[in-house]
Parts: structure tokens; C-alpha cells; sequence
């Protein structure tokens, strides 16, 4: 009543500019008792509520068709699951509502837990239909229809290609290559693969390996080498570094240079003359392995003059060491250039010499080359030297960076011996794909498990893949 | 896990306005939509979208093509192309966010910067200033884009040896322009030198290289 009341005095104010309750009291009185009248005011209020509520709902909607809502990206062949916040994406004025999601993404809804999950099977843009009402619209209401993106991104292993690289290259090579054999009372195996970033665009395997062992002095000489990526001829590099270290210690591990050699190794061991054994030998070893990886340079560079190239477009890293067999142990000589890594390892006394240190940038990819013109000036080679004497070891182990990259991930990993029992426990067969390295098998099947062992998925890193295994 | 660092500079002032800002969206897409069908970029490309006008703004900073959503672009009605402030806002981002290599960490491929105009700089002084500090960054690549006949080459010369330049900013020259850039990507992660710059694929037809 006094609502009415209120009403009527402002209405007829305003409209009339009549002050009725001084004016014509009597009348606001019977006004207040008319059927008609309250009648009408019911009928303003209801109309002011409806038409409230239509504007409203009207709001609400155009909100939530305005607001941007992303789901977060989905892969194929992955377990998914989405959860709305209703409240957070401003969909919480909304009534009845259903999802509806195309039957080709293997998603469903749970509208209890207002999650979207499965296991969307194929890549794709989808779209997503959100049908809703506001509050509680009733049935004659029709939906309204929001579509929201849902990315479903490829497997990225469904993504590479495997082309074939151009076997009428001159400088073609084949896509794997391995090798087993045995050094003395040891064995090895290698083995070397193409990456999937490179058969993807049917480019060539750019890593190479050679290895030799020479039944006379019982040395043996193992070489692995990484052609540079963005060199066009570095699968050539690499191959000529490999072959030249080896050809070359046929040469040079023979006759009296040998036995200087063998004489300042002895030296240094049995202590002695260690002193002055070691000068010797250092000297020796600078000048018998510098030597070694310098002719790989100059190899190379014949081979670009041969082909009216430059030595840059054969850029490749380098690593080799020469072993053998003494009655105090195993002297281990190495040779580093580029990334990669190298290094002994004993898992029974938990011991790890790394023969060196891997050349990297501040980028990723970033490396130094053989074919680099600084490498031997001013005897810079000289730290690329090592030399090391063990009583034994479980494996001495080359790799180029498509190996270490994924199983170190950093230079400090390399020198951290719990790293090097993960490699060795993965080789083993704790890996995803189970497959094992069985060291006791033959070296022949070694090299195929080997070979297959390659095969191990890491994201982002497929590049060439080469190991070799002395063990 | 190294990530391969895109930065894509883009003039969202007044005259982007329209049907020229609704190409780049396009683009966009389409960049994206080809990157994801590459397994190496899908794996390892990460992106961030700075935008300039009077205002500059980095829309997100670098994510992983994996669970990037492009967000709604928009462009004031008028108003001055700050690319100076653009470049500067990048070379800080830059710093923030990019892995350089140690022995403890494994470092970022050299991160690519297209930055892409339909006019000018406005702001001079500022883009002065930061030629040399992006310069200074090493950059794998950085490409500028003239798109339409008002934008002006000689100043992203300034800044890089790859300008291309479309005659028109439509829809389709875009599309084209962004698939090349989404093929130099691709080259992003060659293994190289310490000095070596990255050559990049040649560009299609409707993309000049200014030389």
C-alpha cells in the first residue's frame, strides 16, 4: 500500500506537476482502494520485471559470446583433460547449457566435473559448441550457440618423414652404418644413423666413424666426427677426418717412433723417471696426435681445391683415441675437437676420465670445427691432447653431440659419473623402448641391438647419431 | 630441450587498421597452423608477439608452439608507429628470457626477429638507439617487412641486410609472406659455426628482397 502510494504521488508529480497530497488528498485516498488502479500498478511493476529480465539475459549473453575462452592445446594420441572455471571465464550466469563436441576428436564432457577428457585421436582445429540459456530460461528459450577452439596438435613422431638422401650424389653415404670388432681382449662396436631432422628432408647422413686395429703394435685407433648441419659438404668432412686418422697410424705407429713412444709411456708409468718421461711423452703425444688431426685438415682442404670448394663448406668435428693393451693397464691418448664426448668409464670403481672438453657456444649449435684455420695456430692444439693411464675400464665410449645432447643435455653432465651410469643403465635396456645392449652376446648382435638402441625418441633432438663402444 | 626463439615484431598503429590488421591475423594463423605440421618446429620453436603503435605491448611472452593460442589483436584509430620503443621492449625481453649456453645449461638456438611495418618509425630517436643494441644481440636472422607502398624500406635497412617488401598488405601477399617465414624458421636450427649467419630460403614472388 504504501508502495502504491509512493508511486502515485511521484508519478503525478512528475507527469502532472500536481502535488496531489496536498492538493486532492481525498482522491490519493480512493486511489489507493480502486481495483483498476492497483490493477495497473501490478500490471506497470510486472512489465518493469519482465522487461528487466529480458534486458538482463540479453547482457548475459552478449557477455559470454564476447569472452574469450581457450582451452588449453591437446595432442594426438595423448591423454587430455580440460576442467572449465566457470566463475574465472565470467560463464557463471549460465542456466541449462550443453557441450557439444564433434565425435572425431574421441573427447566427452562431465558435467559434474565440468572437465573435457580423453584421447584425441587426430590433429586438427576443432570446434567446440557451448549451447546455453541464462539462468533459469525455460524451454520455449532457444540456445545459444558459443564455439570454442580447440587445437589438437600432431604426435610430432607421426610429423617426420623418412626420404631417401640422392644416391647419385658423388658425395653420397649410406643412412646407417655400423662396424664391430675387437681390439685386443676387447671389444668393439659402432654404429652411426642418420637423424630425423635429416631424413626429413632427405639430407645425408653427416656423421661418420672409422676405427682400425693394428695386430702388430696391439694398438688400436677408434674416430667419430659430426659434418657440420649448415656445411654442404661436411658428410665428406667427416668422412675424410675419420679415414685420414686412421690411415695415418697405420703409418706412424711403427719402427723406431714407436718404440720412443711405447719407451716414454713405460717411463712415465713405472715412476722412476716419471718427470722427465712425462716431458717426453707429452711432447711425443702432441706431435703424434696433433699431427694426426692436422692432416685431416689439410686432407680435407686438398679434397675442396680438388672440387673448386672451400674448406668451410666440409667443416666437421672430430674426435679419436688410440689405445692399447700394456701389463700395467691401458694407455688412452685422445684427440677433441667440436662437440661430442668421449670418455672412460669404470662402473665397478665408479671412475670417469673424459678425454677432453666440448667446443660450445653461447647458442645452441654452436661448435668449433677441424676445418677452422685457429684450431692449430700457435700450438692451440696442444689442450685438444689428453693422455691416460688406467688398470681397467667398462667402456671407452665416443660419441658425436646427436648422442650427447640427448643424454647429457650439458657440458657439466659429461664429467658427472651418475650420467655416464644412466647411459650405461639405458644401454642395458632401461629405456622406453626396452631395448638392451647385451654386452655378453656376440659383438655382431651387439651392433645390431646397437643399432637399434639408436632409434630412442628424445624431443628435439634428432640430429646424426653415432656411438662407438670399446668394451 | 633447446628452444628455438622467434620474435615477431608487428605495427598495429592506425593505418594497420582494418582489413590490413585482419591479414596479419590470417597470417598468423596460417604460420602457426604450418609451423605445428613441422616436427622440428613443433618440438622446439617458442614464440612471442610484440605489437607497436602508440603503445608497446608484448601480447605473450616466448611459449612453446605446443600450447600457443594466438590472443585477439587490436589497433587504436590513429596515432604514432613507435617501432624505436618496439625494438627497445624486445631487446629487454630478449634479455629476460632467452638460455644463453654454459656448462650447466643447455643454451637457445640463435633467436629469429621479423618485425614487420606499414609505415615508418616515429619515434627516431628511440629507433636509433636500438638498432645498435639488437645489432649487438647476435641474432640468428632479423627480417624486416615493408608491407604496402607507405612503408618505407631504407629504415629496416638500418637495422638489417634482409628487407623484403610487399606491394600490398592483402590478405593473400601476407599469407605468402608468413609461409616464407615460417620456412626460414625451419633453417633456424642448422647446426653452424660460431659466426656464421643463416642463409635463408628464397622468397616467393609477391616478397621482394630489397637489395
Amino acid at each position: 500500500m504504501d508502495q502504491l502510494r509512493g508511486y502515485l504521488i511521484q508519478l503525478l508529480q512528475q507527469k502532472c506537476q500536481v502535488d496531489i497530497v496536498k492538493q486532492h488528498p481525498a482522491v490519493l485516498e480512493d486511489a489507493l482502494n480502486s481495483n483498476d488502479i492497483i490493477a495497473a500498478y501490478q500490471a506497470i511493476q510486472d512489465n518493469q520485471k519482465n522487461i528487466i529480465t529480458a534486458m538482463t539475459e540479453k547482457m548475459d549473453i552478449a557477455d559470454i559470446m564476447g569472452r574469450h575462452i581457450t582451452m588449453s592445446n591437446a595432442t594426438a594420441g595423448k591423454d587430455y583433460s580440460y576442467t572449465f572455471d566457470f566463475v574465472q571465464q565470467g560463464l557463471q550466469r549460465m542456466g541449462t547449457y550443453e557441450m557439444v563436441i564433434p565425435e572425431v576428436t574421441g573427447l566427452s564432457y562431465d558435467p559434474a566435473t565440468r572437465t573435457v577428457s580423453g584421447k584425441p585421436a587426430q590433429q586438427g582445429e576443432f570446434r567446440l559448441h557451448l549451447r546455453f540459456k541464462i539462468g533459469d530460461a525455460g524451454e520455449e528459450k532457444p540456445f545459444n550457440d558459443k564455439e570454442i577452439l580447440l587445437i589438437v596438435n600432431a604426435d610430432p613422431k607421426s610429423l617426420w618423414k623418412n626420404l631417401d638422401s640422392d644416391k647419385a650424389d658423388p658425395y653420397w653415404k649410406e643412412d646407417e652404418q655400423s662396424a664391430s670388432s675387437h681390439m685386443g681382449s676387447r671389444k668393439l662396436i659402432i654404429a652411426s644413423k642418420r637423424g630425423r631432422s635429416h631424413a626429413h628432408e632427405a639430407r645425408f647422413r653427416d656423421d661418420a666413424f672409422s676405427a682400425v686395429f693394428f695386430e702388430e703394435s696391439q694398438w688400436g685407433v677408434i674416430a667419430v666426427a659430426d659434418g657440420a648441419g649448415s656445411a654442404k659438404y661436411s658428410r665428406k668432412g667427416s668422412q675424410i677426418a675419420c679415414e685420414t686418422v686412421t690411415a695415418y697410424f697405420r703409418e706412424k705407429l711403427t719402427g723406431e717412433k714407436l718404440t720412443e713412444f711405447e719407451a716414454a709411456i713405460r717411463d712415465t708409468v713405472n715412476g722412476e723417471s716419471y718427470a722427465e718421461g712425462q716431458k717426453r711423452l707429452s711432447a711425443l703425444l702432441v706431435d703424434l696426435v696433433g699431427n694426426g688431426a692436422f692432416l685431416a685438415q689439410a686432407k680435407i682442404k686438398e679434397e675442396a681445391d680438388q672440387h673448386s670448394a672451400v674448406i668451410k663448406d666440409y667443416a666437421t668435428t672430430l674426435i679419436f683415441t688410440l689405445i692399447k693393451q700394456f701389463d700395467f693397464g691401458y694407455a688412452i691418448a685422445a684427440f677433441w675437437v667440436g662437440d661430442g664426448g668421449a670418455g672412460i668409464y669404470n662402473k665397478t670403481t665408479n671412475d670417469l676420465t673424459v678425454l677432453g672438453e666440448p667446443d660450445s657456444g653461447e647458442f645452441a649449435g654452436q661448435t668449433r670445427f677441424l676445418t677452422m684455420s685457429d684450431i692449430f695456430k700457435d700450438g692451440a692444439y696442444a689442450t685438444r691432447v689428453r693422455f691416460k693411464v688406467v688398470k681397467d675400464f667398462t667402456a671407452l665410449v665416443l660419441m658425436t653431440d646427436g648422442i650427447t645432447d640427448p643424454k647429457f643435455q650439458t657440458d657439466a653432465n659429461l664429467g658427472r659419473i651418475e650420467k655416464w651410469h644412466e647411459l650405461w643403465e639405458d644401454l642395458n635396456g632401461t629405456n622406453a623402448d626396452q631395448v638392451k645392449v647385451d654386452f655378453t652376446a656376440s659383438e655382431a648382435e651387439a651392433e645390431a641391438a646397437l643399432m637399434q638402441w639408436m632409434d630412442f625418441w628424445s624431443p628435439g633432438n634428432h640430429d646424426d647419431r653415432t656411438i662407438a663402444i670399446l668394451y | 630441450m633447446r628452444r628455438l626463439p622467434v620474435y615477431l615484431l608487428l605495427d598495429t598503429s592506425g593505418s594497420m587498421r582494418g582489413e590490413r590488421i585482419e591479414a596479419v591475423k590470417n597470417g598468423l594463423q596460417v604460420l602457426v597452423s604450418k609451423l605445428r605440421q613441422d616436427p622440428f618446429a613443433l618440438e622446439s620453436v617458442w614464440i612471442s608477439i610484440i605489437t607497436f603503435d602508440r603503445e608497446v605491448k608484448q601480447l605473450f611472452p616466448l611459449t612453446d608452439l605446443e600450447s600457443l593460442q594466438l590472443p585477439e589483436i587490436t589497433t587504436p584509430e590513429s596515432g604514432p608507429t613507435n617501432m624505436g620503443a618496439a625494438l627497445l621492449k624486445f631487446c629487454e625481453q630478449l634479455d629476460k628470457e632467452l638460455l644463453k649456453g654454459s656448462a650447466e645449461q643447455k643454451g637457445d638456438w640463435r633467436p629469429l626477429l621479423f618485425l614487420m611495418t606499414d609505415g615508418k618509425p616515429s619515434d627516431l630517436a628511440d629507433f636509433r638507439k636500438a638498432v645498435p643494441m639488437v645489432k649487438a644481440r647476435n641474432l640468428g636472422t632479423i627480417v624486416g617487412c615493408a608491407a604496402g607502398a607507405e612503408a618505407q624500406d631504407s629504415y629496416l635497412k638500418e637495422l638489417t641486410d634482409t628487407v623484403v617488401h610487399l606491394d600490398t598488405a592483402d590478405s593473400s601477399t601476407l599469407v605468402s609472406f608468413f609461409k616464407w617465414v615460417s620456412d626460414s624458421i625451419g633453417t633456424g636450427n642448422k647446426s653452424v659455426g660460431t659466426s656464421e649467419d643463416i642463409v635463408l630460403p628464397a622468397p616467393p614472388a609477391e616478397v621482394h628482397l630489397i637489395v
